[in-house]
């Protein structure tokens, strides 16, 4: 890959042990050693104690968990390959080599030696290919996994450390796909459970450095190291065993619970951390990692089936009527204003901010130019048709409320009304299948170009419901181009076509805050955003 | 109005003020009442700003001279969105209230009247409602309704029936009883007659007494339903909503949060001392 | 006596098997697609295919008609088998059977130290002598109605705040002993101590205008001892007939609580399995919450007579 197309990494870990460090140093030359930050080698032992917002309720990684979820089993299952948050590049991990033939159908990979499960099980090229099979057929809940194996014929098992993995049509998107948690491998016997055993975590056996221990719902969840670990991937920090001797997940459904547990030593490490405490956070000491989640941003999806976003002109206003650099402000330092469709943590992103520039009076004449005018209370009408659209979006993530309430106002002024509708979970799936709502807002995490392809394609998801020839051969071309910097021509090519015809109007990047109390270190997020705790350690009390 | 409450009410003015001198809690908590009202019917007048005008630039502002309750996370005035959230806040509280009274006095009457096999049937579908704890009873009617203004205050209503029903009946069975409604009754006054003359008018006391302690409650039910993350459609001001709303920002911005709820608590409270004097009588 | 204990039994499977059908009917007859909702497992941009749908409305039978649901879902209820939790695929007896015992601690600890509260906020309010401290007595008389028009979580945050934040004495979240037990009850205590206090007070104010009173007093029986032995008793009694109305209370303030305080617990279980909509949870969780609440009046109906020879035991 010639270019980084990773532009903005924060909160790396060499970033924050460099800050620790500098404050141990003050501290050393005023008060003798310090002993209560982390600094200098790191320690093994210790209990790292994490708030988390959500109940993880389903800990297996192959079906589609939540955000919890994933930052659990994270720590326990192993990938294929991994992938290098900061260069994009694709790493050995479970599998030490690779081959992907030109036509982008065949995958061949060797694997790694003397790599075992937690029950002892050894890893071969059978236990691969079982989990590739099962995966396809898992059960109702698995769209996304399945996603990334489009097309998947069958896989061999060549002999015991090479599997053969075929696919009917290209699918360029698959090697990274074998980085990401839900493609992780499980141990033979996870394979036997049904689909409903396998998300109690005692069930789920992986070959990472931690392994299971209890789950107690809406409580919390413990891991503990896995003795004898040897073979984390090159982006871990060291070789060997994990630092922590167990990892304890609490759930803490209260953002000002969460924060004031830090802040008062009842915990090491909090997840989802409002704008409003960084600062907060900040000031008492703590470190706030965040990164953005790789994919397509927090965006506004268009869909092409309604009465009012069908229409090229109120797309056009939409995309120009939006003033991102107005909302950074109430976001906070770590969520940032959407510079192209995807984040710029996606390998393969393009900075587009020309296209995105706040312009309310182009906003205006497009809505002029297609007869939509102003109507008595400010809003446009157009043959008794008042220009209200209706955005659903997921209630559960505070931030989306403070954005969706700022991005109402923003468009009212040039005439269009935004009907705000927060939705359960369960009411948003009903909801995203009606063909009559005209926005959607929500994002898609995966750090390749192929997330364009599985959120934009007429023969995936759709969450756009596009129906456009042009950009469904970009699309297409995507999933059967091999070569890199052919696939990324193509790439920035759909980029600018999606924003340019409005099917997706970004917002903002979504990102990851998290804060990590002094006295720890080590904490870094995977290249989806998710976080690692292999390299984490506890400075002693 | 019935005639027997037009009757007591022009009875008693002197008296009433007599006793509103010897009462200054009462004074306080109708005056509060009547600017909660003046509120809801002439916001402008109170708070002339746009409740939904956010301005970034001035966020989580501390209250002060030119914000009386300070700002919330976007650059909201709070006076402004607590006084424009008042006449929503009220109707959806008198929404709740409507439906628990008129369903509740419907059953109740037709049972304490009918008594027998029918009051029999209708207490026990009654005990069915209680036996379903109320804020339970709420979320799964919210899980059917969805989410909304509306859907709260008729979840509120449906969860304070059992509640009206019992009072109702007990009222409507002690006057029954009572000599001088025997005395029409066995004059052969008609029966829907004896109901709307001498019944209803004599049970609406302690009817409305209950109603307006439900009135605090429902306001309550709403902010707590608002904090687990059913409350009203967003960005309109709500009372619920706001107290909700504001608990994030609790070490950072308590004003958020606390100028609100204090505005709540002081409704509640005026409405329970009026209800309760209202009782006393 | 054994005739009314039988009847009231038999009203109260009755109310219990009203109750389910109630619940049954709103959670099923929902406008959404039960079996879609379930199947997305909780991930909004899931996209559910088809055969996978069939082949989970085939495995918890929701391919069947709404009657035959109900029978066999009625069925399984009476022997104790409430099914199977769509969300985590665990029974859901085992996951109410493992929720409940935290929530019961909480609820009781809850109720004994309202009672407790009530108790001593109403005696401080009745015992100091009339004219002396007239403004300390009507503070304390006004407490109650304060307690009541404060938001239950409102409490517990600025509790949690002041107390496990800024000063650091007592955990703010999980199930770690009786520390942890400390705030979470207080927070939940005080509604259920100011409806106690409100109830007391006006019932000692009740009893202490009536004639055996002003007899005792003309014997020359003390102040305190009059209160104690002869008003409180009798004022007391009231507060029986509050019974559902404090079960309700403390049901519904343990959702709040066990919220803020990260608990483990039915409430937290009632609110995921509500949004989730993970309907057999939902229907065992409502279930569960008449059945308690059915026997705690039931047990009331049939001690309060034996305590207060006024009431009998001919009707509910």
């Amino acid at each position: 890959m010639s270019t980084s197309p990773v532009r903005r990494v924060t909160g790396r870990v060499l970033t924050a042990g460099a800050a620790f460090a500098a404050a141990a140093l003050v501290a050393a030359c005023s008060a003798g050693p310090a002993t209560s930050t982390a600094s200098g080698a790191p320690q093994p032992g210790g209990v790292l104690r994490v708030g988390l917002a959500a109940d993880p309720v389903c800990l297996d990684p192959q079906q589609n968990g939540n955000a919890a979820s994933i930052n659990i089993s994270r720590q326990v299952v192993n990938g294929l390959t991994d992938l290098d948050p900061e260069t994009g590049e694709i790493t050995p991990w479970l599998a030490e080599s690779w081959e992907v033939s030109p036509d982008a159908r065949t995958f061949t990979f060797h694997l790694r030696e003397g790599v075992t499960f937690s029950d002892g099980t050894p890893l071969d090229a059978q236990v691969v290919k079982d989990n590739l099979d099962k995966v396809v057929t898992l059960g109702a809940a698995t769209s996304l996994v399945t996603g990334y194996l489009k097309g998947y014929a069958g896989a061999t098992a060549v002999d015991p450390r090479t599997v053969r993995v075929e696919f009917s049509e290209p699918n360029a998107g698959f090697l990274q796909a074998t980085s990401v948690v839900q493609l992780g491998i499980v141990a033979p016997s996870t394979l036997q459970k049904s689909a409903e055993e396998r998300c109690q975590a005692q069930n789920v056996i992986g070959s990472g450095p931690f392994v299971f221990d209890t789950y107690t719902q809406n409580v919390s969840t413990t891991l503990t190291k896995r003795p004898g670990y040897a073979w984390p991937s090159a982006v871990g920090e060291h070789a060997g065993e994990a630092y922590l001797d167990r990892i304890e997940f609490n759930v803490i459904a209260e953002s000002g619970v969460r924060t004031g547990s830090l802040q008062s030593g009842q915990l090491d490490v909090i997840t989802d951390v409002q704008p409003v405490d960084e600062q907060l956070l900040a000031s008492g000491g703590a470190t706030v990692l965040s990164r953005a989640n790789p994919g397509v941003d927090n965006t506004l999806f268009a869909k092409g089936t309604s009465a009012f976003a069908s229409d090229a002109a109120v797309r056009t206003a939409l995309q120009k009527a939006v003033d991102r650099q107005q909302l950074a402000s109430v976001l906070g330092a770590s969520h940032k204003p959407a510079t192209s469709i995807l984040a710029a943590t996606t390998p393969g992103y393009v900075d587009e901010s020309v296209l995105l520039a706040a312009d309310p009076a182009g906003a205006a004449a497009a809505l002029d130019a297609a007869g939509w005018v102003p109507g008595p209370d400010g809003i446009r009408v157009r043959d008794g048709q008042r220009l209200a659209l209706d955005v659903i979006y997921l209630s559960s993530v505070a931030t989306n409320q403070t954005v969706l309430e700022l991005l109402q106002q923003q468009l009212r002024d040039v005439g269009i009304e935004l009907v705000l509708r927060p939705l359960s979970v369960a009411d948003y799936v009903t909801a995203a299948k009606d063909p009559a709502v005209n926005l959607s807002f929500g994002n898609f995490t995966r750090p390749d170009l192929d997330v364009l392809r599985t959120t934009f394609s007429a023969k995936a998801s759709n969450a756009a419901r596009v129906d456009d020839p042009e950009l469904e051969e970009l699309l297409d071309g995507l999933a059967s181009t091999a070569d890199a910097t052919a696939r990324e021509a193509l790439g920035a090519q759909a980029q600018k076509l999606i924003l340019e015809r409005g099917y997706g109007i970004p917002v903002y990047e979504l990102a990851q805050v998290t804060a990590v109390a002094p006295g720890v270190d080590g904490v870094r997020y995977e290249s989806s955003s998710r976080l690692i705790f292999f390299d984490a350690w506890k400075a002693a009390q | 109005m019935p005639d027997a409450l037009l009757d007591r009410a022009a009875r008693s003015v002197p008296a009433r003020a007599a006793a509103l001198r010897t009462q200054p809690g009462l004074v306080v908590a109708l005056l509060t009442l009547a600017l909660v009202l003046g509120w809801a019917l002439l916001p402008g007048v109170f708070a002339s700003g746009d409740p939904l005008r956010a301005d970034p630039a001035a966020r989580l502002l501390p209250p002060g001279p030119g914000h009386w309750f300070g700002t919330d996370e976007v650059g909201r005035d709070l006076w402004t969105r607590v006084v424009h959230g008042t006449a929503l806040s009220l109707q959806a509280t008198l929404l709740a209230v409507g439906v628990g009274l008129l369903i509740g006095s419907i059953v109740g009457v037709i049972a304490g009247y009918a008594g027998g096999w029918a009051d029999s049937l209708l207490m026990r579908l009654v005990d069915v409602l209680l036996a379903i704890p109320g804020l339970l009873l709420c979320l799964a009617v919210l899980a059917a309704l969805g989410r909304g203004t509306v859907e709260i205050a008729v979840a509120v209503g449906i969860g304070s029936v059992p509640g009206f029903a019992r009072v109702v009946r007990a009222e409507v069975v002690r006057i029954r009883t009572a000599p001088y409604v025997e005395a029409a009754t066995a004059s052969g006054v008609r029966t829907l007659r004896v109901l709307t003359s001498h019944v209803l008018p004599n049970a609406a006391g302690a009817v409305l007494a209950v109603a307006g302690l439900q009135i605090g409650t429902a306001v309550l039910a709403v902010s707590s339903l608002s904090f687990l993350g059913f409350g009203a459609v967003p960005p309109t001001p709500e009372w619920g909503s706001l107290v909700a709303a504001g608990r994030n920002y609790l070490a950072t911005a308590w004003w958020i949060s606390v100028l609100p709820t204090s505005v709540v608590v002081a409704t509640v409270l005026a409405v329970n001392r009026v209800a309760r004097a209202y009782a006393r009588r | 006596m054994i005739p009314y204990v039988g009847r009231r039994l038999a009203q109260a499977v009755l109310v219990l098997w009203a109750a389910y059908t109630v619940t049954f009917g709103l959670l099923y007859l929902l406008p959404s697609d039960a079996a879609e909702i379930m199947a997305a497992g909780g991930d909004a941009e899931a996209t559910v295919d088809p055969a996978a749908l069939e082949r989970f409305r085939a495995r918890f039978g929701l391919d069947r008609p709404l009657w035959l649901q109900y029978v066999s879902a009625l069925g399984g209820a009476l022997t104790g088998d409430f099914g199977v939790s769509v969300r985590s695929g665990r029974p859901v007896v085992d996951i109410i059977a493992e929720a409940f015992p935290p929530t019961l601690a909480l609820t009781l600890a809850g109720l004994v130290a309202g009672a407790l509260l009530g108790l001593l906020l109403s005696l401080a309010a009745t015992l100091l002598p009339d004219g002396r401290l007239q403004a300390l007595q009507r503070f304390l008389t006004s407490l109650p109605a304060l307690g009541i028009a404060i938001p239950t979580f409102g409490v517990g945050l600025v509790l949690l705040q002041i107390v496990s934040f800024r000063w650091g004495l007592l955990p703010a979240f999980g199930d770690a002993g009786p520390r942890g037990l400390i705030l979470p009850v207080l927070a939940l205590s005080l509604p259920i101590a100011a409806v106690i206090a409100q109830l007391l007070i006006s019932g000692i104010h009740t009893q202490s205008s009536q004639e055996y009173v002003t007899t005792a007093r003309a014997k020359g029986v003390g102040r305190l001892r009059l209160r104690l032995a002869h008003v409180l008793p009798n004022a007391l009694l009231p507060a029986l007939t509050m019974t559902a109305v404090l079960t309700g209370e403390l049901l519904g303030g343990s959702i709040i609580v066990e919220t803020v305080f990260s608990r483990p617990g039915l409430g937290r279980i009632v609110v995921s399995a509500v949004t989730a909509q993970d309907l057999p949870l939902v229907l065992g969780l409502v279930t569960t919450g008449a059945i308690v609440f059915v026997l705690v009046n039931l047990l009331v109906d049939v001690v309060h007579p034996l305590l207060d020879p006024r009431v009998g035991w001919r009707r509910a």
